[in-house]
């Protein structure tokens, strides 16, 4: 009698199991369009995954999304746009993610479509936001933002700021946003120089970072330009454009 | 004294992890006169602690009692938009961190509204969560403030009158409580609370100017930030008739775009400074979408890490 209790309680306990890998399996990272701010657990970041596979779960092996609606369609071609232009290194188009933000009547005020590789985020007949998953200062992808500062004494590309202000102006112009070049009132570079540690030891003194912000009147925000200064020439890593 | 910073480490890790750094710096001349002594120049600098490692964040978004009684007659289809609007701030801030009622105890997710501070006991209350001295080894309770209220350059809350006694926290207690740790982010949404960044810089541990995140990084800061207004602004929602909607659109949109997350990592998309950029010059794209440039915003003031993300401190 024993045994067959005890049979009993195994066969439940491997039933449950299935079932709640079932459930796990069948439950993927779908977007949700919403408008509202997505809440998230305060400590989920704690432990930072110490593997670099971490990475490849979320984003390169994510699938594509077949079947895009027609408003991601329209946004994927301003994103293929404003990429045509800029030309960012390492680009993936394959789309694994979306959301459309609503206002109160319903209108869709921005759409934002995530690749293996940027997510941008395009209002109207632009892009509002663009940014490396990967390479930014703050990058968006898990494993990336626990170890990215780790590689930055390797970043040792320099600017000066007059180069750094016109390329952001010829990036502005190759966007066909002449009229709002033509408003910029003031530049604000920024480039801080760090001494990063390499794993021998040796602190590099390195500038990480050069961000440029294109400013109109009263002190409005109409560019900020994030670039990684590798050695082999700087990247642009985050683009911000609010007209 | 001794410690050790390691920018790699950042944000997780603070400049100073000893009490006080002690900087003896000598300087002797390479030559010197024959038959004299070599010239000798000592300097000593001493560092206080900047702020203790923060390994839990916890926020509270707190009302004053009369902004929402200033409105007795207010319409029930305005009350629900009252509701919304204060909801949408208060999810938005669980995205920087869980937050908890005035008696410390962690709010549910769903629960709807600020905590309302009513009496002078609520405000004790609210002086406890944010009090540096409170607990020895991590500082405050809480770490993010929004508050919504009454507010001037040297403080929040009610002036002292008879009735009003205890309803307020003024810079100058808050000098003497922030003395073992500081805050990570304070909005005070009320009149004049970032006249001059002193208010704000109470709070933050003595930031009281913009920095960049790669500044942070270098010197090993705490990544803060701190919003306030300039001048006066109209919290009262429905007061002598009057609907003001455009001050809580602007907070709308604030805070909608500041906790836009990517959908596959849940991180947060937009910097402080692209957050209040997109409030005061929404172009149409806001919660209101007849509003493209909002003139509440004209008074928006910020100190601390401009191209920082309400989530970069865990």
């Amino acid at each position: 009698m024993k045994k067959w209790i005890a049979l009993f309680v195994i066969g439940g306990l491997a039933l449950l199991c299935f079932f709640e890998l079932r459930k796990k399996s069948a439950s993927p990272n779908v977007p949700q369009p919403s408008s509202a701010p997505t809440a998230r657990a305060g400590n989920e970041r704690d432990v930072a995954p110490t593997v670099p596979a971490a990475r490849t779960n979320k984003l390169t092996a994510a699938p594509a999304l077949p079947d895009l609606p027609e408003p991601v369609r329209a946004a994927q071609t301003v994103m293929f746009k404003y990429v045509g232009a800029v030309k960012p290194p390492r680009f993936d188009p394959t789309i694994i993610a979306f959301n459309m933000k609503t206002n109160k009547e319903g209108r869709i005020t921005s759409t934002t479509i995530t690749t293996r590789s940027h997510t941008a985020v395009t209002t109207g007949g632009f892009v509002s936001l663009f940014v490396s998953l990967l390479d930014s200062a703050a990058p968006l992808e898990e494993y990336e933002r626990a170890h990215s500062m780790e590689k930055w004494y390797q970043l040792t590309g320099t600017w000066t700021r007059d180069e750094a202000v016109a390329e952001t102006k010829l990036i502005l112009q190759r966007l066909g946003q002449t009229s709002v070049l033509s408003r910029v009132t003031s530049e604000v570079y920024e480039a801080t120089p760090l001494d990063m540690p390499a794993p021998d030891g040796q602190l590099a003194h390195v500038t990480p970072f050069i961000t440029v912000k294109l400013k109109g009147e009263d002190d409005r925000l109409f560019v900020t330009a994030q670039y990684r200064m590798e050695a082999s020439g700087p990247v642009l890593t985050r683009w911000t454009y609010w007209p | 004294v001794s410690g050790a910073y390691n920018p790699n480490n950042w944000p997780n890790d603070g400049y100073y992890n000893v009490t006080e750094w002690e900087v003896r710096v000598t300087v002797t001349s390479s030559s010197s006169l024959e038959g004299q002594s070599p010239i000798v120049a000592t300097a000593t600098v001493a560092k206080p602690q900047h702020r203790p490692k923060w390994q839990y964040r916890s926020g509270i978004c707190v009302q004053q009692d009369p902004v929402k009684l200033l409105s007795p007659n207010i319409y029930a289809a305005n009350q629900v938009e009252w509701d919304n609007n204060v909801d949408l701030i208060f999810k938005a801030c669980w995205n920087g961190a869980p937050q908890v009622y005035l008696s410390g105890a962690t709010k549910d997710y769903s629960a709807q509204g600020f905590e309302t501070m009513f009496t002078r006991f609520d405000w004790t209350a609210l002086k406890t969560l944010v009090d540096g001295r409170t607990v020895p080894t991590s500082g405050n309770l809480v770490s993010d403030l929004h508050y919504l209220g009454h507010g001037g350059p040297n403080g929040i809350g009610f002036g002292i009158s008879n009735s009003t006694v205890g309803q307020q926290l003024t810079a100058t207690a808050l000098k003497k409580m922030m003395t073992n740790g500081f805050m990570f982010y304070v909005c005070l949404d009320g009149c004049m609370t970032s006249e001059s960044p002193g208010l704000l810089s109470m709070f933050l541990g003595g930031v009281d100017k913009q920095m960049t995140r790669s500044d942070c990084v270098g010197k090993g800061k705490t990544p803060c930030f701190g919003l306030g207004f300039k001048g006066k602004v109209n919290i009262a929602y429905f007061n002598q008739g009057t609907l003001f909607h455009r001050h809580f659109t602007l907070m709308a949109d604030y805070y909608s775009k500041l906790a836009e997350p990517n959908q596959i990592t849940g991180y947060l998309l937009n910097t402080f400074e692209d957050s209040v950029n997109f409030a005061k010059n929404p172009n149409g794209n806001g919660i209101d979408p007849t509003i493209t440039h909002n003139d509440d915003g004209a008074d928006m003031a910020y100190v601390g890490c401009t191209d920082c993300f309400f989530d970069d401190l865990p």
